[in-house]
């Protein structure tokens, strides 16, 4: 008998972030090519979440494959105020992992990106995508515009495309 | 053969000229009220210097374009600061920023007073503001990064209108913090 799906699913690890990451990319394309804009925004997003959390532990962890513990991710946001922002809402917020991430770099010697405008560049694409997308879209029945669809995905493809330099 | 002299790579995209010398300026003497509202923070544990504008100005640059300006302003009054000292060079309009909840305060009136309000007074504020009067809205947004700043603007508003104490109200946005969702 094979294995249950959720008994194949590995540990929370920044490899499994990222593998996690192209994979809703790619399925979030083809429910946009279907139409089905919301879903696919839906999906995005978490993508975002995914690649910025695995920028983020990272830095704190090193090791890629390193199984990341539910609580490291959820006192994660404790670091804000180390670094001089105030998280606002939930574990779900994007900005504040794109601030995290590149607060954290800031802050490290010799981790910061070497170029003021890719940082800042994190952080304005997780904002674009972040007002649009909340994971509670699930539960409502709106239906997002073309335009609403084009702005997630290219700000989505932006971090899939620099992921490895996040 | 003709010597062609060329700027490129990522300083290529420079700042609009004038906004680079207002956003400068504001460095310089910083006004105490209204936009740009600017955040510079250091990191000494590397040294580094990150800036952070919210400015409606910004609005129709991209993002490489905002960088370029507020890194140009930055160092037209650091000049001794390189590139290389600023973590990084950010700018947000007051709409973004209030969705990424980077202004959680506003000032407004409250709903049974507002239509008694001398609308070119509060327009003057709102000017001052640095924000455009919509005359669309019931009124316009006035928000702010810290309850210090959304008092000044209450004062402001009651200096400019005698006699409103009442009608002044200063909302925090509060998102749920439910960390428990994954």
């Amino acid at each position: 008998m094979p294995t249950p799906l959720l008994d194949r699913c590995r540990p929370h690890s920044v490899a499994e972030f990222r593998a996690a990451a192209l994979q809703r990319y790619a399925d979030g394309l083809l429910l946009a090519a279907a139409g089905r804009r919301t879903a696919a925004i839906y999906l995005w997003g978490y993508v975002a979440e995914m690649l910025l959390k695995a920028g983020v532990f990272a830095l704190l962890d090193g090791a890629t494959a390193k199984t990341i513990p539910l609580k490291d991710i959820t006192d994660a946001k404790l670091l804000a105020a180390d670094l001089g922002f105030k998280w606002a809402g939930n574990a779900h917020n994007l900005v504040g992992w794109a601030e995290l991430l590149v607060r954290l770099r800031s802050d490290l010697p010799g981790g910061a990106y070497p170029n003021p405008a890719f940082g800042a560049g994190v952080i304005a694409r997780a904002a674009r995508v972040y007002g649009l997308w909340r994971e509670t879209l699930r539960y409502h029945k709106n239906v997002a515009s073309a335009a609403e669809a084009h702005v997630v995905r290219a700000a989505v493809e932006w971090l899939v495309a620099t992921r490895n330099r996040l | 053969m003709p010597v062609r002299k060329r700027t490129v790579g990522s300083r290529a995209v420079g700042g609009p000229a004038a906004l680079v010398a207002e956003l400068a300026a504001e460095l310089r003497s910083p006004r105490p009220f209204g936009q740009p509202f600017v955040e510079i923070d250091t990191f000494p544990r590397s040294g580094l210097t990150a800036v952070t504008v919210i400015w409606d100005a910004l609005r129709g640059l991209t993002d490489e374009q905002r960088s370029a300006a507020v890194l140009d302003a930055y160092q037209q009054v650091h000049p001794n600061v390189g590139a290389d000292r600023v973590a990084f060079a950010l700018g947000y309009t007051t709409a973004e920023a209030t969705a990424a909840g980077k202004l959680p305060y506003a000032v407004r009136p409250t709903l049974a007073a507002e239509p008694t309000l001398d609308r070119a007074a509060v327009a003057a504020v709102v000017r001052e503001y640095g924000g455009a009067d919509d005359r669309r809205a019931a009124f316009p947004a006035l928000r702010f990064p810290t309850r210090e700043d959304a008092e000044a603007c209450r004062q402001k508003l009651l200096d400019r209108l005698p006699g409103t104490e009442a009608v002044w109200t200063i909302a925090e946005t509060v998102s749920p913090d439910d960390a428990a969702f994954l």
